[in-house]
């Protein structure tokens, strides 16, 4: 069962896998209440973590999501962007 | 190999093939064709050494990236095996005359280095015979020259094959948990480390060679040894191109596959110990390194090392800057798998020990070491992640193979005063670990630094990072996977069932500047 989120302020993580994230600049966009950032990770840092991309506020009943492209801009073609779960955590 | 590498890739391409035609995703392929390659590797022991002149015969009817034939010979006394390599961008006229000629430039380069040595007459090598032969190629040419070999009634010991396509250009290496901590003896330097089975001493050579290019020797001596039946070692020299003109800007003509290539390699460790040459062509078919050039000679039965002997590596380059590189040597002590396997793909690095460290700046020239005489390496990348009410997860990366212990230290808050919270002893070699500090207030900020000590002194001090405990909260934490209906995606990406969060992620190829995958969560 889903849950949406009650409003607040959350600390936002990503996971990163241990195997096909080799991209160091993974862009992540996060649609909060009142704008969007974006917050680059080296996922060759991470190895199967919970990486925290920053404390946001989110508003009940509104959109908001964490956007991850392949526009990394790398020219290494055989470097790869892993996506996986999100998780909201209140502060 | 100086990387690990995993079978996954394979599983996800054949994963890949079965999601595209079965379940018929509707993805589209907006971004580069992005195929595999079709490259194998074959290495061929032969049963009783083939003379060169028979194997010249069978490899030119065929294509190939890259050849490196391996043979043995005796001079002064010593038993050195060597590597000759014909690359596909570096057309060689003369194979046998080539060969020759690098192992007269051999024995002249390391003469001058070695004083001990008697400086007999230099052979004609007239008769070059070949224990074996790594190719890499197209697959259809590695079949091809297999059955030519067969044709000939020439017997063959011994095998091994590698799927180079399947070769990622970088695997993860994960972070070990740091052992218990000892938070009673905080002051006290605790027990001398256990001594690893690598080189003590040696001396590092960086010149002009005498047959052309540039040679890089490394002497070393093993005080003791004590490897296992299935144990590897590898001695890994690292050139920083420290000023990026001269070479590996990926662009210049001069520099085929982004480096100097390799053309002649040998050692004097025993043939027992199974050299083996790691030119890096493999890692490299599609990407150029433009910082960090390695050189690797490694001993896939290192337990045929002897100690009290003076050995060396020799490896010679087309071509090579001598002006502005710095470099490192690493010793890396790993396993065979399977154990019956002596390439050096089937090579996998357990643990690393800096001997020279980085970034030395005697190249050209020559340095001699001795290792673990010096202070070690602060430790860096302090990270703090993972916060609950009462604990904080320290991450951090251990620069030191030579550090007896390495102490943690935290302040409350981030003006805090920083007070010695527990001290970990030795962690082998280099490399990435984490520490959960628990026991903590909740709602509370503190900060961590680290440090290295061994009997010459201390490092200085790592970064500092801050982290904060969560407080306690009515709202909860939602998670969201990739596999539910609030996670979007599109374009062409893939997706593997073993691994991830809930045993499940997908990927895509990085696309440049423009967006032609994508994911996203709605909550």
């Amino acid at each position: 069962m889903h849950i949406k989120l009650s409003g607040g302020n959350y600390e936002v993580y990503v996971y990163v896998p241990n195997n096909y994230a080799t991209t160091a600049n993974a862009k992540y966009t996060v649609y909060y209440n009142g704008g969007s950032t974006v917050r680059s990770i080296n996922q060759n840092n991470y190895y199967n973590a919970w990486v925290s991309i920053g404390t946001y506020n989110f508003t009940s009943g509104t959109t908001k999501r964490i956007r991850l492209t392949d526009a990394t801009g790398e020219t290494n073609y055989n470097l790869r962007v892993g996506f996986d779960a999100v998780k909201f955590t209140p502060r | 190999m100086l990387v690990n590498t995993k079978n996954k890739l394979i599983i996800a391409l054949i994963t890949l093939l079965s999601v595209l035609s079965i379940v018929g995703l509707k993805s589209v392929h907006a971004g580069p064709a992005r195929q595999s390659l079709d490259i194998k590797s074959v290495k061929i022991d032969f049963d009783t050494p083939i003379d060169l002149d028979v194997f010249i015969e069978l490899q030119k009817n065929h294509k190939f990236k890259q050849q490196i034939l391996e043979g043995e010979f005796t001079y002064d006394g010593t038993p050195i095996h060597d590597f000759y390599i014909i690359n596909e961008s570096n057309k060689i006229q003369d194979i046998k005359s080539e060969y020759i000629k690098s192992r007269k430039g051999l024995i002249t380069d390391t003469n001058k280095n070695n004083p001990s040595s008697k400086n007999g007459e230099i052979p004609t090598f007239d008769n070059i015979t070949l224990t074996n032969v790594t190719l890499i190629g197209e697959g259809k040419s590695v079949e091809a020259i297999k059955k030519d070999i067969s044709n000939k009634n020439i017997k063959v010991k011994n095998l091994n094959e590698k799927d180079l396509g399947e070769i990622k250009p970088k695997d993860k290496v994960a972070p070990k948990k740091v052992p218990t901590p000892d938070e009673s003896q905080m002051e006290s330097v605790t027990s001398a480390a256990v001594v690893p089975s690598i080189p003590m001493s040696g001396t590092s050579y960086f010149y002009t060679s005498s047959a052309g290019g540039r040679y890089v020797q490394q002497n070393m001596t093993w005080p003791s040894v004590s490897f296992g039946a299935d144990q590897t070692y590898e001695h890994d020299v690292f050139l920083y191109n420290y000023d990026r003109k001269t070479y590996l800007n990926g662009a210049s003509i001069a520099y085929p596959g982004c480096f100097p290539t390799t053309t002649y390699a040998a050692t004097s460790w025993p043939s027992e110990s199974k050299p083996y040459l790691d030119t890096r062509f493999s890692d490299s078919l599609s990407f150029c390194e433009i910082d960090e050039l390695s050189y690797t000679i490694g001993a896939a039965q290192a337990n045929a090392i002897k100690a009290n002997t003076n050995y060396y590596t020799y490896i010679r380059t087309a071509i090579g800057n001598d002006t502005a590189d710095k470099f490192k040597v690493q010793a890396q002590i790993g396993h065979r798998t399977p154990s019956g396997c002596y390439t050096t793909w089937c090579s996998f690095g357990d643990a690393s020990y800096n001997l020279v460290p980085a970034w030395s700046t005697v190249v050209p020239g020559t340095l001699s070491w001795q290792y673990g005489q010096s202070i070690p390496n602060a430790p860096s990348n302090v990270s703090i992640t993972d916060p609950t009410a009462n604990s904080l997860r320290v991450n951090f990366t251990d620069n030191a193979s030579n550090e007896t212990n390495i102490y943690v230290e935290r302040k409350t808050g981030t003006g805090g005063t920083w007070v010695s919270l527990a001290s970990f002893g030795t962690l082998t070699g280099t490399g990435n670990w984490y520490w959960i500090n628990s026991s903590l207030a909740s709602n509370t900020t503190y900060c961590y630094r680290l440090k290295a000590t061994n009997s010459s002194g201390s490092s200085p001090y790592s970064n500092e990072a801050c982290g904060t405990t969560t407080g306690s909260s009515t709202r909860s934490e939602v998670i969201t996977d990739d596999k539910s209906s609030y996670f979007t995606k599109g374009g062409s990406y893939w997706w593997e069932a073993s691994i991830g969060y809930n045993s499940h992620m997908f990927w895509t190829y990085v696309n440049g500047s423009s967006v032609s995958s994508w994911g996203e969560n709605f909550n």
